[in-house]
């Protein structure tokens, strides 16, 4: 038995398993509500707490719940005109960008021989742009398929914005690449652990390239169509855009994926700028400041600190990408591709040049 | 007349995003934190736990108000119904039975809140002050149509149900309970002398 | 069609409609639209979808009849619409209000307009994707209501106004509520304003958009804050002597310079502030007296009498039974709406029933320009155009 747990492929199953069952569903279903709170606080609104079990409201929890049933309890539904095969496919594209990204991610530092991680490739940055662009059929299927010109609209946006904002994410990740020197999240992640001024300044991606943060955080919120770039669902113009014609379970993976990938970009933002699971000044042996003497702590203590700081660090992302949400209003269409081919795509490449040079000359 | 000219300028940082993304965050988050630590700023309550309270001269649901003694103030004048402007008002007088300090009393009294618009000039138009909204019943649903059309007797007294009786033609009632009820059994001719 | 706009000749337009059921489309209102792209090259706004009867009604009911529908005119503003009309009637009979009266009508009228402005901006912003502020605006407009509501009894559907005053004087404890909501109205345009004006996304969906120019505008009939954001300094409140007792008052009128959808939100903007203003003026110097004349011919005598007099009941009954009676003519009063130019035009014959009552509503003007303002631009820019053009259902189809 121990020696089916130690081969690594069960190993990996069991790793897949627990990760979406227990990692990815439930944290975008508590999303959902946590967006709906969230902005109910920002609005000072009370929120969802109507859904009740009995007296318990739990803070709405239960909408969770609730929504699902509803959800699932809609009446399967194809519009007239619908192409079927590509309107049934076209919600899975979405939730398997979403899904596939958490594979690369660590989620702590390996414990012994024990990663907390899926795989780890050696092309690990090119696989998640690679899965990224999936997400874009998604939209262009859903859209087209419906027959509908609002879809048809928002699917056109969708491509566009999409495709566009790939770019300016692999630009902005050169930088990074530059600096670290691997493609490989491991590495990535190990280089974020190092210090400056003798071990005072830890080398976080967000101090290493803070131009390419903020072109990387950009493009991933055009990446997810969210606000304040969700002009493809453009809610007052095109109403839903591309899922205008979805309902039920089929506009529920809809609805799922963003959260999921909402979770998924907060992980990668935390990941590749936010020094991953590295708690400043916590060693792999124990904490140790500057030129301070060393304080030990056991492996399994770092472990578990480091798996709590990038649960805070997800955490803090999932809050901001929300609250910029909450404090934007939308693009024009026009005006995010200006923003894109204009603004950063100049800046991005600059930023490279600039990196390049700094490297190459300390 | 004193001209102002707008400023459409939006000054040196606001040819930047980043600023407006920053200041953004700053307002949301004073809201969100406020919220959350303190629960300061919330405006919005528990609707059907928690009621806000409502002004004095609210204009809710109708009411008929009655004599110390119980009898119905209202004479069945139609003023009320004459300056309904959604003609929601329907009374049918009828000789008081029993009562002949007042010449008439309103055998039916209906008032269809469906239709009414709550202007309030009913109760203006009142000379007797027999109807009034100051019940502060705000919200009236039900699940059936027929539930809204308020009678006499329900006007009077703060009845949760009601029953369909619009339209209909009432008896002339055989007794003084009948005819007005909860009047507190005070004995017509008693008034009278 | 705008001639600058470039059509593929290869492809068909895409006719699209939006509304009446889209969630910018409120209030109701449908655009038919021809799409070269994402670009508007045609553009017909059909209108209707709310249409009440109001003047066919107006030809059945007796004058006091008729306020309780102009509360359902512009629904974001009523106690304007009430005061327009009742200043119509008072005109047709020609009798003055006790100042008293003129100064909270001033008032609620300001406080209405504030949460018109406060609908308007806020519906905007939300179209646009920034609902925060909607929902802050919101919060802001609800003190202002509970205001309403205290003096009025009601707090969309006001019916105050009567003829020759209010229906009511101002509910104990007013003054004070209404200083303590104002700094509170006060700090969220502040909050809102700092959130939004300077916000670059914001300028840049609003800035340009929906442009039109002077001559056009004049041509168009606009009025109001339409009109000041071309630049035309016209406010029926301080032209010709102004109206009510707004010449007591100091106040700016703020004008815009380019007529675009952010000249239109700057200057409501500022016109809440300087409608705050006001308000704080008016409430300083409130005039004692009575809230409504004492003209028999107009307003039904106070209670006291109609309970214990004779002649006030007979009084009461005669104004109610046969209903206001003015003289044989015809007035036509405009009053500064929300939106602009709000006119009534009453006539009379003589009787208890008016033989015609006319609306010239605001924003009718508006949504005939709309497609002046539109085509040529892409559809996103279709709705701040929208928005800040503050199409009110209820006003426009009457």
């Amino acid at each position: 038995m121990l020696e089916l747990l130690i081969n690594p492929y069960i190993q990996t199953i069991l790793k897949v398993i627990f990760l979406i069952f227990l990692v990815v569903l439930p944290s975008a279903a508590l999303l959902t509500l946590m967006e709906r709170k969230w902005s109910a606080l920002i609005q000072d609104r009370r929120g969802p707490g109507r859904a009740n079990i009995g007296k318990f409201t739990f803070l709405g929890i239960f909408h969770i719940l609730a929504d699902g049933m509803k959800l699932a309890l809609k009446e399967d539904f194809y519009p007239a005109g619908t192409n079927r095969f590509l309107f049934t496919i076209a919600p899975y594209f979405g939730f398997f960008s979403a899904v596939t990204l958490f594979a690369l991610l660590p989620i702590t530092s390996p414990l012994g021989n024990f990663t907390f991680q899926i795989v780890d490739v050696n092309i690990g940055i090119l696989m998640i742009l690679a899965y990224m662009s999936f997400s874009i059929y998604g939209a262009v299927l859903a859209g087209w398929s419906t027959d509908n010109k609002y879809g048809m609209l928002g699917a056109v946006r969708a491509s566009a914005q999409m495709i566009s904002y790939e770019v300016f994410l692999g630009v902005s990740l050169l930088g990074l690449l530059v600096v670290y020197n691997s493609l490989r999240i491991s590495d990535i992640v190990a280089g974020q652990n190092e210090y400056w001024f003798n071990g005072l300044i830890p080398k976080w991606g967000i101090l290493t390239q803070p131009i390419g943060f903020l072109i990387f955080f950009t493009a991933i919120l055009a990446e997810m169509k969210r606000a304040p770039f969700d002009a493809p669902e453009g809610e007052s113009e095109i109403v839903a855009g591309f899922f205008i014609e979805y309902s039920g379970m089929r506009f529920a993976l809809f609805f799922l994926a963003e959260y999921i990938s909402l979770v998924g970009m907060a992980m990668l933002i935390s990941t590749l700028f936010l020094g991953s699971y590295h708690f400043p000044w916590l060693l792999d042996a124990g904490f140790k400041l500057g030129s301070l003497p060393l304080v030990e702590l056991p492996q399994w203590l770092v472990v578990f600190l480091r798996f709590i700081t990038f649960g805070g660090k997800v955490l803090f992302c999932c809050w901001l990408i929300i609250s910029i949400r909450w404090s934007l209003p939308r693009f024009k269409f026009d005006q995010i591709m200006k923003l894109g081919w204009n603004r950063l795509m100049p800046l991005g490449i600059l930023n490279l040049i600039i990196t390049i040079l700094v490297t190459l000359l300390f | 007349m004193k001209v102002k000219v707008v400023t459409r300028d939006v000054g040196f940082l606001g040819k930047f995003y980043l600023p407006a993304v920053l200041m953004g965050l700053w307002l949301v988050s004073r809201h969100f934190f406020a919220n959350l630590l303190f629960n300061k700023m919330t405006v919005t309550i528990n609707y059907p736990e928690v009621k806000r309270p409502i002004a004095k001269r609210w204009r809710g649901r109708h009411r008929l108000t009655r004599h110390e003694n119980g009898f119905i103030k209202c004479v069945a004048c139609f003023l009320c119904e004459e300056i309904c402007p959604a003609n929601c008002i329907h009374i049918k007088s009828a000789e008081m039975p029993f009562d002949k300090s007042v010449e008439k009393y309103p055998s039916v009294f209906d008032i269809d809140e469906l239709r009414c618009i709550f202007c309030g000039l009913c109760v203006e138009a009142c000379p007797k002050d027999a109807i009034r909204m100051d019940t502060e019943i705000v919200s009236l649903a039900f699940t059936d149509r027929k539930k809204f059309d308020y009678t006499r007797n329900l006007l009077l007294d703060e009845a949760p149900d009601n029953k369909h009786t619009k339209y209909t033609n009432v008896p002339l009632p055989t007794s003084i309970e009948e005819a007005l009820p909860n009047s507190k059994g005070v004995v017509a001719d008693d008034l009278t002398n | 069609m705008n001639s600058s706009v470039g059509i593929d000749k290869d492809t068909d337009l895409m006719e699209i409609e939006i509304g009446p059921s889209h969630p910018a489309m409120h209030g109701i209102v449908r655009f038919s639209v021809s799409l070269s792209g994402e670009t508007i090259v045609k553009m017909k706004a059909e209108i209707g979808y709310l249409h009440r009867a109001f003047e066919k009604e107006a030809e059945n009911s007796r004058y006091i009849q008729i306020l309780p529908y102009t509360d359902r005119l512009n629904y974001c503003s009523a106690i304007i619409n009430n005061c327009g009309y009742s200043m119509a009637v008072e005109k047709l009979f020609g009798i003055h209000t006790p100042k008293r009266a003129e100064y909270a009508r001033v008032i609620m009228m300001e406080v209405s307009r504030i949460s018109d402005h406060m609908t308007c901006v806020a519906a905007a912003a939300m179209e646009v994707g920034a609902f925060t502020i909607f929902l802050w605006f919101i919060k802001a407009r609800e003190y202002l209501w509970e205001l309403i509501e205290d003096f009025t009894g009601a707090r969309l559907t006001t019916s105050w106004t009567r003829f020759g005053g209010n229906a009511n004087d101002f509910p104990d404890g007013f003054l004070d509520k209404l200083a303590n909501h104002l700094i509170k109205v006060q700090e969220v345009i502040d909050e809102c304003d700092k959130m939004a004006t300077t916000n670059k996304i914001f300028v840049d969906r609003l800035k340009g958009v929906g442009i039109l120019s002077k001559e056009k505008a004049i041509s168009y009939g606009f009025t109001g804050p339409m009109l000041r954001a071309v630049g035309v300094a016209h406010d029926l409140r301080v032209a010709d002597g102004g109206y009510s007792a707004y010449s007591d008052f100091d106040f700016e009128i703020p004008v815009g310079e380019v007529g675009d959808s952010y000249d239109r939100y700057l200057v409501r903007m500022e016109e809440m502030r300087q409608s705050i203003s006001i308000i704080k003026q008016a409430s300083q110097k409130i005039p004692k007296g009575s809230h409504i004349t004492r003209n028999r011919r107009t307003s039904l005598p106070p209670k006291s009498e109609v309970y214990g007099s004779i002649e006030g009941m007979i009084d009461h009954f005669k104004l109610i039974m046969e209903g206001h009676t003015p003289p044989k003519g015809e007035v036509y009063v405009n009053v500064e709406g929300a939106n602009g130019e709000l006119g009534f035009y009453v006539v009379s014959d003589g009787s208890g029933t008016p033989v015609k009552v006319r609306v010239r509503p605001p924003c009718f003007n508006f949504v005939a320009a709309m497609a002046d303002m539109c085509v040529g631009h892409p559809i996103a820019d279709l709705v701040p155009t929208f928005g800040s053009i503050n199409m009110i259902g209820g006003e426009l189809d009457r």
